[in-house]
């Protein structure tokens, strides 16, 4: 009797163990509604930034939905995202990719964020030929291994001065020289290996290559070192508090060059106000900021969104936000070019995606990453203002050296 | 009496391998790939059981061998060319290896220490693999891609990791009933006893902090080769180590299958609670493995092993003993 009892023990923990691994059910949706799927950090390291993204596309598809939704060979479908959390882990993430397509049977995918987990995500995409849009991975390592079903909408790091630099070879007369510093983390070190090659194949000569220590405050011996080789303009990746170091020793060692361009601290007002009038000039680069203005698909213009996004959510956005809403327009554009929701024709649509959006023109290298679409700040007057291409001001080059202001 | 228990625990692991092996041709790819991860925990669990539930020593540094194994075969194949075959024991001996030199120093450390120092090892290995040129930096690192059909691949994986669940326990339950076992279950109970009765405490530290390396290195592989794509954060991070020593708990450590059962109920439950909510499943998790702590402290082993009857005097006497 009693081994009757355990027997029947061991054998009811058996069945719940196999009846819970068998019945991961979903419902199905109505007809005409077309699946997203989206593993994002809701919780874990990276659930701040997951955040972003998962405000930005629930606005995007609620505003698509209100407009009608999109339209493929005339019959409107409704946009649905199915949103998992990946807890900011790569094994999890993927885990959840495999989900999304084999149970709840995703028509398309949305990317996760950051790197680490978009790869392992974007080969399960690959291993079932679903195309995924991602805002969330900017490295080149995603784009590297010529997968064709991730697409990215964040630039790479390495492309990053590409506009300052096909500005910088505009001016005249041509610039024939230029300086690049950087900091000492991986993503400072891409944009500066980027700027070098860039800058080497428009025929500008990189005189100066070299890492500094952003934590000693001291630039002191760069900026010697800069002075004596004269160099048409400096370039360094960096973070804001080096950037400032950086221009105000300039001046004190009365440094003077054409022009002075920084990747993080230009747009940011801190900068602005602890420098002055020296901040003056000093030219930037960014990928999006809520203060340019794009015409966009799904809401009319950058402001538009800015706009409805701080009613709704009460925070500014920053180009992550920004990013996510490329991902749902590429999308949209793509599904409704093909006319189809057949994987394979959207891929291809998604290849060939010309379209303006909020976050600026969104069109893709052959290896999927978005073709550099960061622009050139220069600060004029206190203000920031886009300078190229097609900016509000004109750049001015060069800049006035520091005794004659 | 006792006949009677092992016939019950033999029908209980009939049915378990019977389940392991029928279960990826009668379910999709999700569910393979679901339960080849909660098999690999089930692999880390048992292998912190084997240092930590039997020696007795609370490692909480294990992740280290995973993110070797990951790295050692995603380099020998990536960047030596080798073919799975031999990067896949290449990563068990690799860290085992790791397991003897760091253990050398390290297993001398006791209880608090001891945990401590391994939590640093595996800090100072992720810190390492971050700068070292051939693991590709931060940034990580692709693995060769199978040329196999998506199903075939999953259930390649799947037979790979039971495998080597299946090996960690045999092995584990062999050494058991060797002089090994007894030695490292007499080191638990008091090392400085067991020294004076002749037991070379060292050598039975390191080979059982070597065998727990191992299966976790081999692990580590396939996990790797599965990802497609590795990076330190993720196979070194602390959190992995932290659910392999609560799976462990919850299924009851220092038995052969607590781990394993552990595991496996541990990754249904957090499933269960991620699919239905989204952002609190991490609230009603904790509170899940709070109550399972404080009232079945030994584990889903002792209640199914069936010594005690279960009811709410089990419950209550749990609280009684442990003094909660």
């Amino acid at each position: 009797m009693k081994t009757g009892i355990k027997w029947l023990k061991g054998l009811v923990v058996s069945g719940i163990v196999l009846g819970l691994v068998v019945s991961f059910n979903i419902p199905a949706y109505a007809k005409n509604v077309i699946k997203l799927g989206c593993a994002m950090s809701f919780t874990g390291k990276k659930s701040r930034t997951g955040k972003l993204y998962v405000d930005s596309l629930k606005l995007a598809t609620a505003a698509i939905n209100k407009a009608g939704g999109i339209k493929v060979a005339g019959k409107a479908y409704a946009i649905k995202i199915v949103f998992y959390d990946d807890k900011s882990d790569a094994a999890e993430s993927a885990k959840l990719i495999e989900k999304l397509i084999v149970e709840d049977k995703v028509n398309f995918l949305l990317g996760p964020y950051s790197s680490g987990v978009t790869i392992p995500d974007s080969l399960v995409a690959q291993r079932y030929k679903i195309p995924m849009v991602e805002g969330g991975g900017a490295s080149g390592k995603i784009f590297s291994r010529k997968n064709p079903y991730i697409f990215g909408t964040l630039p790479s790091a390495g492309q990053y001065f590409g506009t300052t630099l096909s500005m910088l070879t505009g001016f005249k007369p041509k610039p024939k020289s230029i300086a690049i510093i950087f900091g000492d983390d991986k993503f400072d070190l891409s944009v500066a290996k980027g700027a070098k090659k860039n800058a080497e194949k428009l025929g500008l000569k990189v005189v100066l290559y070299e890492k500094i220590s952003e934590s000693s405050a001291d630039f002191n011996t760069i900026l010697t070192k800069v002075k004596s080789l004269a160099p048409d303009a400096l370039l360094m990746a960096g973070h804001t508090e080096g950037g400032i170091n950086l221009v105000q020793q300039a001046k004190e060692l009365n440094v003077n060059l054409k022009m002075i361009s920084l990747t993080v601290g230009p747009s940011e007002a801190d900068f602005r106000k602890s420098l002055g009038k020296n901040a003056e000039y000093i030219f930037g680069v960014a990928s999006w900021s809520p203060q340019m203005n794009f015409k966009g698909i799904i809401f009319k213009s950058t402001k538009d969104f800015v706009a409805k996004f701080k009613a709704k959510y009460n925070y500014d956005p920053d180009y992550h936000n920004a990013s996510a809403v490329a991902e749902i327009a590429v999308l949209k554009n793509a599904i409704e070019k093909a006319g189809t929701l057949n994987p394979e024709k959207v891929r291809n649509a998604i290849a060939k995606t010309n379209i303006e959006t909020i976050y600026g023109p969104v069109r893709f290298n052959p290896n999927g990453q978005i073709k550099g679409s960061s622009v050139v700040l220069q600060i004029q007057g206190g203000q920031v203002y886009q300078v190229y291409p097609k900016g509000t001001k004109k750049p001015i080059y060069p800049m006035p050296a520091w005794k004659t202001r | 009496m006792a006949q009677k228990g092992t016939v019950t625990k033999g029908l209980f692991l009939g049915i378990l391998i019977i389940i392991g092996i029928a279960l990826p041709f009668f379910s999709g790819n999700f569910i393979i790939r679901f339960v080849t991860n909660a098999l690999m925990f089930a692999v880390l669990a048992s292998a912190w059981n084997i240092i930590g539930g039997y020696t007795g020593y609370a490692s909480f540094g294990n992740v280290v061998f995973l993110g070797i194994g990951a790295y050692v075969s995603a380099v020998l194949m990536e960047k030596g060319g080798v073919p799975f075959w031999v990067g896949f024991p290449a990563s068990g001996v690799g860290a085992a290896i790791f397991a003897i030199l760091i253990g050398l120093p390290v297993l001398r450390l006791k209880g608090h220490y001891f945990a401590i120092a391994t939590l640093g090892v595996a800090e100072a290995m992720k810190a390492l693999v971050d700068n070292l040129e051939i693991t590709e930096g931060n940034s990580g690192i692709y693995l060769p891609v199978m040329d196999l059909s998506v199903k075939s691949q999953y259930i390649f994986f799947y037979f790979m990791m039971l495998g080597v669940l299946v090996l960690t326990l045999v092995v584990t339950y062999i050494f058991l009933k060797k002089k090994l076992g007894y030695g490292l279950i007499a080191i638990r109970e008091d090392e400085e006893a067991a020294n004076s009765l002749g037991v070379n405490t060292t050598l039975f530290k390191i080979t059982s902090f070597a065998l727990s390396g191992f299966f976790s290195g081999l692990a580590g592989s396939l996990y790797a080769y599965q990802q497609g794509f590795i990076k330190p954060e993720s196979v070194f991070d602390v959190g992995v180590t932290v659910k392999m020593i609560v799976m462990a708990v919850f299924g009851g450590i220092g038995s052969i299958l607590g781990p394993l059962l552990g595991a496996l109920s541990i990754e249904i439950i957090s499933e269960i609670l991620t699919n239905y909510f989204l952002v609190a499943h991490t609230l009603f998790f904790g509170a899940i493995v709070i109550f399972a702590i404080v009232f079945t402290p030994k584990g889903i082993m002792d209640i199914i092993s069936g010594r005690k009857k279960f009811g709410i005097s089990y419950l209550l006497q749990n609280i009684r003993d442990h003094r909660v």
